[in-house]
């Protein structure tokens, strides 16, 4: 338990001084997070408005962060050329990317918890047990959203090329942020399209909808996984060899 | 006229010209598409594009402030620093293609809404075409004073550009009406309290000349840091 307790802290803290590097977390944390709540408290007519206006304000302060730490769990050991000792951990490679990423969720989440708490705040009615659910399944979507852009981004020549198209995807379509109807048909195949509307549901339609997000957000990273670690290796070895190439 | 544009396109030659079209045509217009949908519930309403015309306010200076705090980036393929440093009328020419290429599609977007979905259109893109060329004036030579010493500084500045915008009328805050709103761009023009907003515009005008000044004196550090 305390060697379990020893490398939460560690991996925390590495996240921590990552993170105060980028200027997305930063500005994320502070005046970002500041506006959309006052937003939230000027713009939403009801509890519902208020939820959704917050669930889409927590993720887009949350998945800016998410995707340069993501980027940069993998890009930054090329970079530095610490890649191996990464690779000669005693630990699985993928396993330590995927702690990088909730040690990132766990820094960077009271992003999105201000936004409930302004919407509770306007509307004290949405203080229930769905609003707890809400909080862990978008901890759960985000972490593993992370997961899955390392994967899909250090597979790519230049990832931070492929960082803004993430973003549309993950914000535009996830968030069904469009008047399509078939934005609104395939937001149903990420986890995000059920947290919008889960402060109004009870007993068994409440915990389907919960359990949907979750296995959404799990079955996608097991999907990245099979689909995209073997070539993201390779990927990235064969950048490190690229790298030490120009160095010599 | 040749030697201003020169480094504008060196710069898009360096990043390639797939990179920049990508840049301009699709991750700018998809970015502010964000801002505007992010707070916007459409759950009931279709697409409204009088809410849109009306947030010219915000969207025009932001595009000119973004791309005019970014054309630094040319500093790192040209290292042209040294020979406009002190030398404003020369930095600012060599800065405009790079911000005009930039707004004028954005611009051109808004200003046609403005005019087609607006009351009084003509009078607001009066003051849409001044705001488009004071902010993009006030990011050139805000970055030509603080923004030479270190990458990240730019950097943060860029990403602070939307949040600090966002302060004032814009697609953010709308339904009441702030105390400070005053101080942002476009807080008169939903009333038609145009003396309000020609009293900023000279304010604007005194501290762009304050930095042009400014920026004419040595700077402390001369050389650009990367990271």
């Amino acid at each position: 338990m305390s060697a379990l307790w020893q490398s939460v802290k560690i991996f925390v803290r590495l996240q921590w001084i990552d993170r105060v590097n980028t200027s997305a977390f930063l500005i994320g944390l502070s005046i970002q997070t500041a506006v959309l709540c006052l937003s939230i408290f000027d713009k939403s007519q009801n509890s519902g408005e208020a939820f959704a206006l917050a669930v889409r304000a927590s993720l887009l302060n949350i998945i800016g962060i998410t995707l340069f730490a993501a980027m940069s769990s993998l890009a930054n050991d090329i970079r530095f050329g610490t890649f191996s000792y990464l690779l000669l951990s005693r630990e699985h490679i993928f396993w330590i990317v995927f702690k990088r990423c909730l040690a990132n969720t766990v820094v960077s989440f009271s992003s999105v918890v201000f936004p409930f708490a302004v919407a509770v705040v306007k509307f004290p009615e949405l203080a229930s047990v769905n609003l707890v659910l809400a909080l862990l399944a978008i901890f759960v979507a985000v972490s593993c959203a992370g997961f899955q852009i390392a994967l899909v981004l250090n597979t790519l020549d230049h990832p931070i090329r492929g960082v803004p198209w993430m973003r549309y995807f993950y914000l535009l379509v996830g968030l069904n942020m469009l008047p399509f109807a078939w934005i609104e048909w395939s937001s149903k195949f990420l986890p995000f399209y059920w947290i919008l509307d889960l402060h109004a549901l009870e007993g068994g339609s409440l915990f389907a909808q919960f359990a949907a997000s979750v296995g959404l957000s799990l079955g996608w990273t097991l999907v990245a996984w099979v689909l995209l670690a073997h070539k993201t290796l390779r990927s990235v070895e064969s950048l490190q060899n690229k790298s030490k190439l120009k160095v010599a | 006229m040749k030697r201003f544009c020169l480094p504008y396109l060196d710069y898009v030659r360096s990043v390639g010209v797939g990179t920049y079209l990508t840049q301009v045509l699709v991750h700018e217009p998809l970015s502010a598409l964000i801002l505007f949908l992010v707070m916007n519930p459409l759950f009931s309403n279709a697409w409204d594009w009088q809410v849109l015309a009306s947030s010219h306010v915000y969207f025009v200076p932001y595009f000119a402030l973004l791309s005019a705090m970014s054309s630094l980036e040319s500093e790192h393929f040209l290292g042209v620093s040294e020979e406009i440093h002190q030398r404003p009328l020369a930095l600012w020419l060599t800065r405009l293609p790079f911000v005009f290429s930039q707004t004028v599609l954005p611009v051109a977007f808004f200003a046609t809404l403005v005019v087609l979905y607006l009351p009084s259109g003509w009078m607001q893109l009066g003051f849409l075409l001044f705001y488009w060329a004071i902010f993009a004036s006030l990011g050139i030579f805000f970055i030509a004073n603080w923004g030479f010493r270190k990458e990240k500084s730019v950097n943060n500045s860029v990403n602070l550009v939307p949040w600090f915008l966002a302060l004032g009328p814009g697609p953010f805050l709308e339904a009441r009406h702030y105390p400070w709103f005053a101080v942002f761009p476009g807080s008169g023009l939903k009333s038609g309290n145009y003396e309000i907003e020609i009293a900023k515009g000279i304010l604007l005008v005194i501290v762009l000349a304050w930095l042009i000044i400014r920026s004419k004196t040595p700077r402390p550090m001369r050389i650009f840091r990367l990271g």
